[in-house]
């Protein structure tokens, strides 16, 4: 078992899932709930991952870019609106972001866990720092 | 010659022995020396009346006098001797100066002029009319007696006959000379067309057979007084009189006599003119001078003349010659002229028909004769030397167009139409080739209006195949490109870049999306573009043009008016004037199929590569399933490799069916395989043919993996006895599906819930939004599934990855 890295803070980190490959989300959930953060959902299509968004209360969201052959890209863009933080997950390249998600954090599938929560933890102390 | 006979009876005698001599003038010759020296007078001789002039022809003297040849005024010696001649009375004068018959001026003048006195003359009569006279002069005055009187009328009735034998064989003679130098004359001219070439040439032969100083034609302006002499001959030693006269200068006789039609002849002008106008002749070097008139409508054309620089005493020989060249030369020329003015105008219309192609032909239909031009006949094909008839240009007709041709010469034809214009029709030549020939042909009419009727029909005909064919090539080739462009969707782009105007078609009009009738002005044409699409265009062909790029291919997407986006190519050639671009000038193509087509593809390899890429994470996410929940490795490899087989058996299916599908019984079919047994019995599948989307073909296909390895494990499959019924039905918006295991080993509920129940349970109900219940009853397994159709159908949804 890995240092459990969110055990020294008071909170547990809320992660959110949108993940339309159920096998994928739930491994996805269950590895994040094993290193010991909480997940919201996972949301496997457009509409409830919309509606997720605007209620839950979360700290980063982990998107698949491919919700049921729907793209993410609205979502994000309305968490970057929000400045709220995202790690986009793809199959595809880089280059089929549109312009406005050009740079955004992105992890290609298939990726190991570890590779994730280095990047999950790099963007929320990142956010940690930063005046809110 | 022989001794001058005394007696009267031996004068007779010689004569008649010199009448036996064969040539008459000469014989004439010897008979006025005869009786001259018989009567002892000055001069004998014989003259013939003709056109009011005495020809002098024979004469002898006895050496004191001149000789008298010529032609002289019948009048000369006066009016009344001619009278009395003419009556057929003989005139004797003993003086004249004071006879009676004489007259004051004119005998005087002549008497003074021959040298003689007294005359004595005989007259010839030829049926009633004063033919010819023989005469004696006597230098001195003399009272001829009556017998000398009786004696010359007797020889004069003796000699007769001679006289008129040797006038006849002179005439002969003359005009057998005349006429061999007329057709020697006409020969020459002949070969001459010009008027100025015959009258050349006549002036030069009449010059030199005469023996004339010069010989000269003139022409005479209406005026009938100035003349032109625009060409003569001059012998050598005389200089050529060319140049424009006033006739009156050349006096009153000249006037007089050449407006009456009448020759001017005169045999010394200084003599017979007044001074001044004796003058105008000898400053030309003339002295003598024969001017024959031609006078045609009552008014005076043309003058052709001989002359001599010295006295000539002109005889009726070199005036009739004269004469009858001047007719002959005049004819010949006025015959030339028409020629030539027809020749120059048929000249001129050979020119026309040759430059237009065009034959002619001339019907006579009051002869049924026709005339067909050589270009006619070439046309049609006949021989040039053919004779054509009607039935051979009715033979060359094209059958099928003998009812046009047939009907236009009706039209042509009749009175009350009188068509007159032009129509087209093939024709066969006799060697079989088909011409098309224009026709033009317009009939004259005669005859009173209710017997008017065609006479003659004229017309042309033009060989039009070569322009036909070109026209047909050009409709062909142009309707080749229509057709060219039609079938490539495409439409001709012309901009003329200088107004910044283009040319609309309706081919273009539906590569745009406007009416195909539409013409829309350039700003519409802007309007429509694609946001940016104008402005990028724009900026590649000032690129072009800044390069001096002959050609521009753009591609851009343009809105038709019904809304959709389309994306057009254009590729197109600048065309330069002096370094200047004018015209852009290509095609336009409707690329739009080929464009989402090319954005197909593109989606299609993200697609590929996203389903590879979603492919591995799941079989990363069936290894830690697997391996993790798993009493021990062995299990965990076991349950991973079967996982994964099932995995790739779907695939293996959906990529037979292009990942278009697969049919649901397939997938249970490729599932439950291992475990069917021999008969069959203890499996059994039911349902309507389904064919399921790829995702629910690879959520279904783990489902049944986990639901068939837990039977052949736990259940009815690890039996024989076991029996597994899967049905389902299809409602308008379900897919109901049972799985339901029986008479297997009793069943008990699993103590932990584990990977292969969760998948079923949430991972078909997450993944296909179904609603799953999972049973673990005593007598077997049941799993029902409630799936949405537009979920697990294929073509429901567009996207099912």
């Amino acid at each position: 078992m890995p240092p459990d890295l969110n055990s020294s803070a008071s909170k547990p980190l809320k992660v959110l899932i949108a993940e339309d490959e159920f096998l994928l989300a739930i491994t996805l959930e269950e590895n994040l709930q094993e290193h010991g953060y909480e997940v919201v959902g996972p949301f496997s299509d457009l509409a409830s991952l919309t509606e997720g968004v605007r209620d839950a209360d979360f700290d980063i969201a982990l998107l698949d870019v491919n919700l049921g052959g729907d793209r993410v890209f609205p979502v994000a863009l309305s968490l970057i609106e929000r400045r709220m933080t995202f790690i986009l997950l793809t199959g595809y390249g880089v280059g089929s972001l549109p312009r406005e998600l050009q740079g955004v954090p992105i992890i290609a599938k298939p990726y190991s866990f570890p590779t994730l929560e280095n990047e999950i933890q790099r963007l929320t102390s990142l956010k940690a720092r930063q005046p809110s | 010659m022989s001794q001058t006979p005394r007696s009267r009876d031996a004068l007779l005698l010689a004569l008649t022995d010199l009448l036996r001599e064969a040539e008459p003038d000469e014989t004439l010759l010897s008979v006025c020396g005869i009786i001259g020296n018989f009567f002892a007078c000055s001069r004998v001789g014989m003259a013939h009346l003709k056109d009011g002039f005495f020809d002098y022809r024979v004469c002898w003297t006895d050496g004191a006098v001149p000789q008298l040849l010529g032609r002289f005024p019948a009048h000369a010696f006066g009016v009344q001797i001619v009278a009395k001649l003419t009556r057929g009375e003989s005139v004797v004068v003993s003086d004249l100066y004071g006879d009676p018959l004489s007259d004051e001026t004119l005998t005087h003048e002549t008497a003074a002029e021959v040298d003689t006195r007294a005359i004595l003359v005989v007259p010839f009569l030829w049926a009633g009319h004063l033919r010819s006279i023989v005469y004696l002069n006597s230098q001195t005055p003399r009272n001829w007696t009556d017998e000398e009187v009786a004696l010359l009328e007797d020889i004069a009735e003796r000699t007769r006959r001679i006289i008129e034998l040797a006038e006849v064989a002179r005439q002969q003679r003359e005009s057998v000379e005349r006429l061999r130098f007329l057709d020697e004359l006409g020969r020459e001219i002949a070969k001459f067309s010009q008027a100025r070439e015959i009258l050349g040439v006549t002036t030069r032969m009449v010059g030199e057979h005469l023996g004339v100083s010069v010989c000269a034609y003139a022409d005479v302006e209406d005026d009938e007084d100035t003349f032109t002499i625009r060409g003569d001959w001059a012998a050598p030693g005389s200089a050529t009189i060319v140049g424009r006269y006033s006739l009156a200068t050349f006096g009153r006789l000249a006037v007089q006599s050449l407006r009456a039609g009448m020759p001017l002849v005169i045999n010394n002008n200084l003599e017979e003119l007044a001074p001044t106008e004796a003058q105008a002749f000898q400053d030309l070097g003339i002295t003598a001078t024969i001017c024959m008139p031609l006078v045609k409508e009552g008014h005076l054309r043309a003058l052709m003349a001989v002359h001599h620089k010295g006295p000539h005493t002109w005889t009726e020989r070199e005036l009739t010659l004269i004469r009858e060249v001047t007719e002959r030369s005049w004819a010949h020329v006025e015959r030339t002229r028409t020629e030539a003015e027809l020749r120059e105008s048929e000249a001129r219309l050979e020119m026309a028909t040759a430059a237009a192609e065009l034959g002619i032909w001339d019907w006579d239909l009051v002869t049924g004769k026709l005339q067909y031009s050589p270009r006619a006949k070439a046309i049609s094909g006949f021989a040039p030397d053919s004779y054509i008839t009607y039935e051979m240009v009715r033979a060359i007709v094209h059958p099928e167009d003998f009812p046009v041709t047939s009907r236009e010469t009706q039209q042509a034809l009749d009175p009350a139409v009188r068509k007159n214009g032009t129509y087209e029709y093939r024709l066969i030549r006799p060697d079989g080739s088909v011409r098309w020939v224009l026709a033009h042909g317009a009939a004259v009419f005669a005859g009173e209006a209710g017997e008017c009727r065609a006479i003659r029909y004229v017309g042309t005909i033009q060989d039009v195949t070569e322009s036909r064919r070109l026209r047909d090539s050009e409709r062909a080739a142009s309707q080749r490109l229509q057709l060219a462009v039609e079938a490539g969707r495409m439409a001709v782009w012309e901009t003329d870049l200088l107004n910044d105007t283009m040319a609309s078609s309706p081919e273009l009009n539906r590569i745009l999306g406007f009416a195909s009738d539409a013409v829309p002005s350039k700003e519409e044409i802007a309007a429509r573009y694609y946001p940016g699409e104008h402005e990028r265009v724009r900026e590649l062909g000032r690129i072009a043009v800044t390069r001096k790029d002959r050609f521009l291919e753009a591609e851009f997407r343009y809105i038709w008016a019904s809304g959709e986006i389309r994306w057009l190519l254009l590729r197109c050639e600048i065309l330069f004037e002096n370094s200047r671009p004018v015209k852009a000038v290509g095609v336009v193509t409707d690329v739009t199929e080929r464009r989402e087509i090319e954005e197909q593809r593109e989606l299609l390899v993200a697609e590929l590569s996203h389903r590879v890429k979603n492919t591995l994470a799941t079989v990363v996410s069936i290894e830690q399933q697997s391996f993790d929940k798993s009493p021990s490795i062995e299990h965990g490899r076991r349950s991973f490799r079967s996982r994964i087989l099932a995995l790739a058996q779907t695939h293996t299916r959906l990529a037979e069916g292009n990942w278009a599908g697969v049919c649901l019984s397939t997938l249970l079919s490729d599932e439950l395989r291992p475990y069917r047994q021999d008969d069959g019995a203890n499996i059994q599948i039911a349902g309507p043919a389904i064919t399921l989307n790829s995702k629910a073909a690879l959520t279904l296909g783990m489902a049944f993996h986990e639901l068939t390895t837990n039977a052949a494990k736990y259940g009815a499959l690890s039996s024989k006895e076991g029996r597994l019924q899967v049905s389902w039905t299809l409602t308008a918006t379900a897919l109901n599906f049972e799985w339901t295991e029986k008479m297997g080993p009793t069943v008990s509920m699993p103590t932990r819930r584990g990977f292969g129940v969760f998948l079923v349970e949430r991972g078909v109900a997450s993944d296909l939004k179904g609603v799953v219940r999972l049973s673990f009853e005593p007598e077997g397994v049941k799993c029902s599934m409630a799936l949405p159709i537009e979920r697990v159908r294929v073509g429901e949804i567009v996207n099912a990855a």
